[in-house]
């Protein structure tokens, strides 16, 4: 019977695979292993092989029953439990040949006896199945070696796609009816037996010492014609080469180009290429891990970055108007800041306690007065604006002070900050203040291990705004918003002797006195009045 | 087969007598995991390691196998992930979604990889173990990224990378983090961006070609180790940071090695640091 030529590359593999249940016996060669699992915990000890043909092999104790590819094959004893894992300790050490003839060579413990015997005798017998090569069959031998299953075929097929294009190829106008199909195999043909099939052998070599009554495929392989072996159909070689030491091919000896069997199939390659890049991306990760969460933080961390330079900013605009508007109110809150800071920010502690009290007890009794309501409608949203506002200059006039402390550092990427302009002073100081949050946001690039630091410094940023906020408040206060100096800006107090000698003071500039204290600050400082009367008395 | 190697037989001694003594452990989720494949001459390969969850050690293995792991890990916690397939291959753990459980200092899961020196091999590893040890030494890479965050990372490139790698990306996000002898990955550009900490970088090794090295440092401190021989051209962008140019002359806005006219190899290195100290040793 004469098959019809496939349709497709498809049509015809069912058939092959139906075909290929033809098993072998024997046991002479081992296979390959070109991976391994070993695994043991409390209740588990597991062996994980597969094969180069793609077959897989699992022999697993779990829960005091050992299992074989699934299967269960009986309970385990404590000496056949210790004797298992014995075996997997070796296992873990050996690969290949050696794994595998330590495997097929491991027999039951001889102190076994009962059902933990027959499941270590099972073990032992699917062990030697599993490792022994197929040899192909002789028509009356009885099938005892371990035979390739059709899944596996399929299996090991389908992963080959481009010699399915070429066995496509190869198959044409070929004769179907029994087919023995190997996958990734070493075959052999032993002397003095016959083979009554088509004997297809893809990525595997095939070595004849009897007789094939039928055709011969070779896809990505070799067949070698020992003394006497005999193929009386024809051979067919895709990608592959005859080694002929004395046999004899009845029929012809075809070679196909296996690139022209590949070019019309180009399209659908590609086709399957982007459909493995595509699933390549989705599965991207290991499942429910994300690799993308890295850019993520970045992402993250850079937009934290710009907003808090452009928050930086805004508020440096506003510290602009603040100086444009009320320079001199806010120099005198930073000097009260700068000389008195412990004692400015106990009373702004305490005007930040009393702001709320202060609020209602206002409104009350302006209600209770009755002639003051108009006055309270007015109290109401003015009296927290007015704390609001002097905050803000209080947070400022502290901004200008650590602006001030930059400048004198003389950091190469402050040098813009400058004594001599405070408008820089009260944009640097706004700047070192909120250095903290730039920092936390820059850490956040660094992904999710700095959190436990980005929170530190972000805590640090947010203690640091608050006390800057409770000393700029408390000196509000205490110059009642710079309209009473209590230090002369370049260091000069301005106390009671100050007061008493207020009088005279248009006809005595001498009056004035620095604090010891700040006598070498006040030399040192270019703001600092060279004369008496000079720019402390514009201040006050 | 090629018998192992003294190194090599001792971490499979220590694997056997883990698995031996497993069994008779009492009162835990432990489960020792031995994973290894064949050099199947396939061509390059692009390798994702991923762990979280304890010890971390990379070597190179020169003895047939594509891989090797050897894994401890808490069952109730984490599951095992070794996925190879149409050259990419994806070795460690990933969590079953349970909590972590903190258990005593010395009880923790740890990840033994070998990977071969003869696979052309695009190296992905991310890593926020307790301890990372890993030699990267003859494995030929076209490509590295290195994410970790472990309190502690040790890298070193003990062989020369045969291969040119195009760029070295390292992101460090750990407390100690030092990596020896980065000339020999024979990489194009190297990229290190640390996050906070102790960073040691040293830059010998045999320096084939020549070379940019770009950091990105948040806070900490940064040590560079250079070869005497080696051009170096420095230049710092910080923040607020110090700089030890030991060695260095400075000319315009970088620092140069006395010898970087005349160097064979010249490194270039861009250094951005926000806050701490970069210090600069020279060996022979």
């Amino acid at each position: 019977m004469r098959a019809e030529r496939p349709g497709s590359m498809w049509s015809w593999l069912p058939a092959l695979a139906v075909l290929a249940l033809a098993g072998g016996s024997g046991a002479a060669q081992e296979l390959e292993v070109v991976s391994k699992q070993v695994a043991v915990g409390r209740n588990e000890a597991l062996l994980e092989l597969e094969f180069i043909s793609g077959e897989p092999l699992e022999v697993a104790l779990r829960e005091g029953r050992f299992e074989v590819d699934g299967q269960d094959v009986g309970p385990a004893s404590a000496e056949l439990d210790a004797a298992w894992r014995f075996l997997l300790g070796q296992a873990v050490a050996l690969e290949d040949g050696p794994l595998v003839r330590t495997l097929i060579d491991w027999s039951p413990p001889a102190e076994l006896e009962g059902d933990a015997l027959e499941t270590a005798t099972r073990i032992d017998q699917a062990l030697e199945e599993a490792l022994s090569a197929p040899v192909l069959p002789a028509p009356d031998a009885p099938g005892m070696g371990a035979r390739v299953s059709e899944r596996s075929v399929l299996a090991a097929l389908l992963g080959r796609r481009e010699r399915m294009l070429e066995l496509a190829e190869a198959l044409e106008d070929m004769r179907l009816a029994d087919v023995q199909l190997h996958v990734a195999e070493e075959v052999t043909v032993p002397e003095n037996t016959e083979v009554d099939a088509t004997v297809i052998v893809v990525d595997g070599n095939l070595e004849v010492g009897g007789e094939v009554d039928g055709d011969v495929v070779v896809v990505g392989g070799s067949i070698r014609l020992h003394p006497g072996g005999t193929v009386t159909g024809d051979v067919r070689l895709v990608d592959s080469r005859l080694y002929d030491d004395g046999g004899e091919v009845l029929g012809e000896v075809v070679e196909l180009d296996a690139a022209e069997a590949s070019d019309d199939l180009d399209g659908r390659l590609r086709e399957e290429i982007r459909r493995e890049i595509e699933s390549a991306y989705r599965d991207e990760d290991f499942g429910s891990s994300d690799f993308l969460a890295p850019l993520r933080y970045v992402g993250r961390g850079i937009a934290g970055v710009i907003s808090t330079v452009l928050t930086a900013v805004v508020l440096g605009l506003i510290g602009g108007a603040v100086l444009h508007f009320g320079g001199n109110n806010l120099e005198i809150v930073a000097e009260t800041a700068r000389r008195s800071p412990a004692r400015a920010a106990a009373v702004g502690l305490a005007g930040t306690f009393l702001t709320v009290p202060v609020w209602l007890l206002g409104a009350l009794a302006l209600t209770v007065t009755i002639v003051g309501i108009p006055v309270m409608l007015l109290w109401l949203p003015l009296f927290p604006l007015a704390v609001v506002l002097a905050a803000g200059l209080g947070y400022y006039a502290v901004a200008h002070n650590v602006g001030s402390w930059i400048a004198r550092r003389d950091y190469a990427s402050f040098r813009w900050v400058r004594l001599s302009n405070p408008y820089t002073l009260v944009a640097g100081g706004v700047m070192g203040l909120m250095a903290a949050f730039l920092v936390a946001n820059a850490l956040e690039i660094g992904g999710p291990w700095l959190g436990f630091l980005q929170g530190i410094i972000l805590a640090l940023g947010i203690v640091a705004t608050v006390l800057a906020v409770l000393v700029g408040f408390g000196s509000v206060l205490i110059t009642r918003a710079g309209r009473r100096p209590q230090y002369y800006p370049g260091g000069v107090i301005f106390d009671d002797a100050w007061d008493a000698d207020l009088g005279s003071a248009e006809s005595s500039a001498s009056s004035w006195t620095a604090p010891a204290s700040s006598q070498d600050e006040a030399g040192s400082d270019p703001t600092s009045p060279d004369t008496p009367g000079g720019e402390g008395s514009e201040t006050r | 087969m090629t018998r192992p190697r003294p190194g090599r037989a001792a971490v499979l001694a220590a694997a056997t007598a883990a698995l031996a003594l497993a069994g008779e452990a009492s009162a835990q989720e432990w489960r020792t995991v031995t994973m290894s494949r064949q050099l199947d001459g396939g061509g390059a390969l692009h390798v994702v390691v991923k762990y979280g969850a304890g010890r971390f050690r990379v070597r190179p293995t020169g003895d047939g196998s594509l891989y090797r792991m050897n894994l401890r890990y808490d069952e109730e916690v984490y599951q095992p992930v070794a996925d190879y397939e149409s050259g990419r291959l994806r070795l460690g753990v990933e969590g079953l979604g349970k909590r972590i459980r903190v258990g005593r200092d010395d009880d923790h899961g740890e990840l033994d990889l070998e990977l071969a020196t003869g696979v052309p091999m695009e190296l992905e590893l991310d890593f926020g173990a307790v301890r990372a040890d890993l030699d990267l030494g003859g494995l030929s890479l076209t490509d590295l990224q290195l994410r970790t965050g472990a309190s502690e990372s040790r890298v070193d490139v003990s062989e020369p990378n045969p291969l040119e790698l195009g760029r070295a990306k390292l992101e460090v996000g750990a407390a100690d983090f030092s990596a020896r002898r980065l000339a020999n990955l024979n990489a194009k550009v190297i990229e290190v961006s640390a996050g906070v900490g102790e960073v040691t970088l040293d830059l010998t090794g045999e320096w084939r070609r020549d070379a940019r090295l770009d950091v990105h440092m948040g806070l900490g401190s940064l040590q560079l180790v250079f070869p005497e021989g080696l051009g170096v051209k420095l230049v710092k962008r910080s923040f607020l940071t110090s700089l030890d140019s030991q060695g260095l002359v400075k000319r315009g806005d970088a620092y140069y090695s006395t010898d970087w006219e005349s160097a064979p190899r010249k490194l270039t290195v861009d250094v951005e640091a926000a806050f701490g100290s970069i210090d600069v040793r020279w060996v022979r």
